[in-house]
């Protein structure tokens, strides 16, 4: 479920964003509350809370008083935008690295991706 | 209910259970109490239920020293390792006599919870094996409903699905109300996700005392040339270290911020988190205790 | 609802005791009416069966629940978020509800007694006039059964509370320091050496308030040293 080698709140918080862009999440969407995830995940009610305040205050979940908090209209242009910018840098970047490592042309790589080997 | 010690000293004779061990607990938190076997957990724990005083420092409890205090033992239920019930009676007695004794105690919750763990409240105590006498305390503590509630390895030959339906059962009550709950335990892993925050004794002192979260992280092995290793563990808190010819890896507490990263990236150093159970046997392992203890200073 | 803990730890020391007690009387009742049959098959009825069986045992069946209290009952109730001061005074409480229901049930043994050895005219053969009479002689019974067996329980607590505070082996030196009260208390009745009720050494009355007041002291003395035992992993 959650590993112990890292925040769990930072997981929780990586958890949603995934279901949020994915589209498990809709926009205005309410999401389940700290107690609810604390018991279905059987984690500490506090460690929930901090996850879903470090998403409030990303401006990915808004809070209704009294009611409970919700998936922010724009959560998932903001993330993919987010993630994007950090794509290559993370992703492709490394990729490359292992590729030219190992010998493997980019052009293989390249057709790979297109789907055009395997 | 808060918890305050100051200095707080126990010995036994000569032995030194707690050694000027000071800590605050907020109330309202689930804390996890780890150690090793000796390090003065059952012997903290004692002190905080009133069992027995301190040899000498302060320890309060709701603002007041427990010890003798009738708000405060009634307020606590302190689930120990041995059960405190009457072997010649069944379980069942031992439900009734908590409720006779304790206002806060919930009876029909208490029987609800036996039967969860399927225990046999007309088997006499002393005929229930060691689970079922864990799951018999395990019932007692939660069922006092205390504002203070200590699990000391109350899980003691639980089976694996027993151990995970107490845990379960503690989060949902707790989060049904809250209140402060220490448990002390070997199985970390297990459980650490539950804690807020973690203390970490050894020898009667207190090494760690931080948001489990925080601990998670806080331990890291730095890998590499030897050379390498050194240059970059130099002036940290190293717990542990292993040598494979000229590969060295080191196990060092301590967060690493950006610069630190990037610097053991440039070093060719590869870094590894180390789980909560791997850093707590580092913080404890008799090998790395002087230098742990320096970590919490 | 909320019951002042001294009377939440009598009450609950109520609970486990009366079915114990019951057992214990219904096995004396039964051991007295074969004695007593047997006895008076054979033409041989000399003394109270009554007596004879219960004087001694239920002082020390008494003596026994007392060193229990501390040993066996102390944790249990510490654990329960009972403090010792609450433990003690309804311990204390419960001693003295305890006893005098037993002195009530010696009594009564004697009172359903003696009309039987009147009917089988066995009263003029005893070898000592019967111990309980009349109502006056319950009221000295009562008068002199109470105090002793509270004395009873109070050095069973004593003795107890030695070994559970002190140890297995400075709590075997003190046993006989604390022993020492109910032979204190013997003495001042004649009881043991004296059928008769009131033939002690000392005036009745003294005998009697002496064994209460030294009953009282007994139980602070308890009282004081368990108000600051630790509680042990397990009993004594």
């Amino acid at each position: 479920m959650f590993d112990d080698r890292s925040p769990i709140y930072q997981q929780i918080a990586d958890r949603i964003k995934d279901d949020v862009l994915s589209g498990a999440l809709k926009e205005d969407e309410q999401v389940m509350s700290t107690n609810q995830y604390a018991a279905f995940f059987q984690i500490n009610p506090a460690t929930a809370a901090k996850g879903f305040a470090q998403l409030v205050d990303e401006g990915v979940l808004y809070k209704k008083r009294g009611i409970g908090m919700f998936v922010s209209p724009d959560a998932r242009e903001r993330l993919r935008a987010d993630r994007r910018s950090r794509f290559f840098a993370e992703v492709v970047d490394p990729m490359v690295a292992e590729a030219r490592v190992l010998g493997v042309p980019l052009d293989d790589v390249i057709k790979h991706i297109n789907g055009g080997s395997r | 209910m808060r918890i305050t010690a100051d200095n707080l000293t126990l010995r036994y004779g000569d032995t030194v259970a707690l050694d000027a061990l000071t800590v605050d607990l907020p109330a309202g938190s689930i804390y996890g109490l780890l150690g090793r076997n000796g390090s003065g957990k059952t012997s903290l724990l004692s002190l905080i239920a009133g069992h027995r005083r301190p040899t000498s420092g302060t320890l309060t409890v709701g603002g007041a020293d427990p010890f003798e205090n009738a708000a405060v033992m009634g307020g606590t239920a302190f689930v120990r390792d041995v059960v405190d019930a009457t072997d010649a009676e069944p379980a069942r007695a031992a439900l009734r006599f908590a409720a006779d004794l304790r206002p806060t105690f919930d009876l029909d919750y208490a029987h609800d919870l036996a039967g969860q763990f399927g225990l046999p409240l007309g088997k006499g105590v002393g005929g229930l094996s060691r689970g079922q006498k864990s799951a018999l305390g395990v019932v007692l503590g939660l069922a006092a409903r205390t504002p203070l509630t200590i699990f000391d390895e109350a899980y003691l030959g639980m089976d694996a699905p027993s151990r995970y339906l107490f845990y379960r059962l503690l989060l949902d009550d707790y989060v049904a109300d809250p209140r402060t709950v220490i448990l002390s335990t070997h199985l970390i892993e297990e459980v650490a996700n539950l804690f807020e925050k973690v203390l970490v004794i050894d020898r009667g002192r207190l090494v760690a005392y931080d948001e489990t979260d925080e601990l998670r992280g806080r331990g890291v092995t730095v890998t590499g040339p030897a050379a390498a290793v050194d240059a970059f563990v130099a002036g940290r808190t190293v717990l542990g270290e292993q040598r494979l010819g000229g590969t060295r890896a080191a196990t060092v507490y301590g967060r690493l911020d950006a610069a630190d990263r990037a610097r053991a990236a440039d070093a060719g150093l590869d870094l590894g988190p180390v789980g909560l159970q791997d850093l707590f046997v580092h913080l404890t392992g008799s090998a790395a205790e002087p230098r742990a203890q320096e970590a919490h200073r | 609802m909320s019951t002042h803990p001294a009377l939440r730890v009598l009450r609950s020391l109520v609970r486990v005791y009366t079915r114990v007690a019951a057992w214990y009387w219904g096995i004396i009742v039964a051991i007295v009416v074969v004695l007593v049959a047997a006895f008076g098959v054979l033409d041989e009825v000399r003394i109270s069966g009554w007596s004879s069986v219960t004087t001694s045992a239920v002082k020390y069946w008494i003596l026994s629940i007392g060193v229990m209290m501390p040993t066996v009952h102390l944790r249990f109730f510490v654990a329960n978020g009972i403090t010792r001061r609450h433990f003690t005074l309804g311990a204390g409480l419960f001693g003295i509800v305890f006893v005098t229901s037993f002195s009530l049930i010696g009594l009564l043994g004697h009172a359903v007694e003696h009309p039987v050895y009147a009917a089988a005219g066995w009263l003029a053969q005893l070898d000592e006039p019967y111990l309980v009479g009349s109502v006056a002689d319950g009221a000295l019974y009562l008068a002199r059964a109470i105090p002793l067996h509270l004395v009873h329980f109070v050095a069973g607590a004593l003795i107890g509370t030695g070994f559970y505070r002190f140890g297995v082996w400075r709590g075997i030196a003190l046993i006989p320091p604390f022993a020492a009260l109910i032979v204190l208390a013997e003495v001042g009745f004649g009881s043991e050496w004296n059928p008769s009720l009131t033939d002690g050494p000392v005036p009745f009355a003294v005998a009697s308030l002496g064994a209460l007041a030294l009953a009282a002291l007994a139980g602070l003395a308890a009282r004081t040293l368990l108000a600051t035992v630790p509680l042990n992993r397990t009993t004594a």
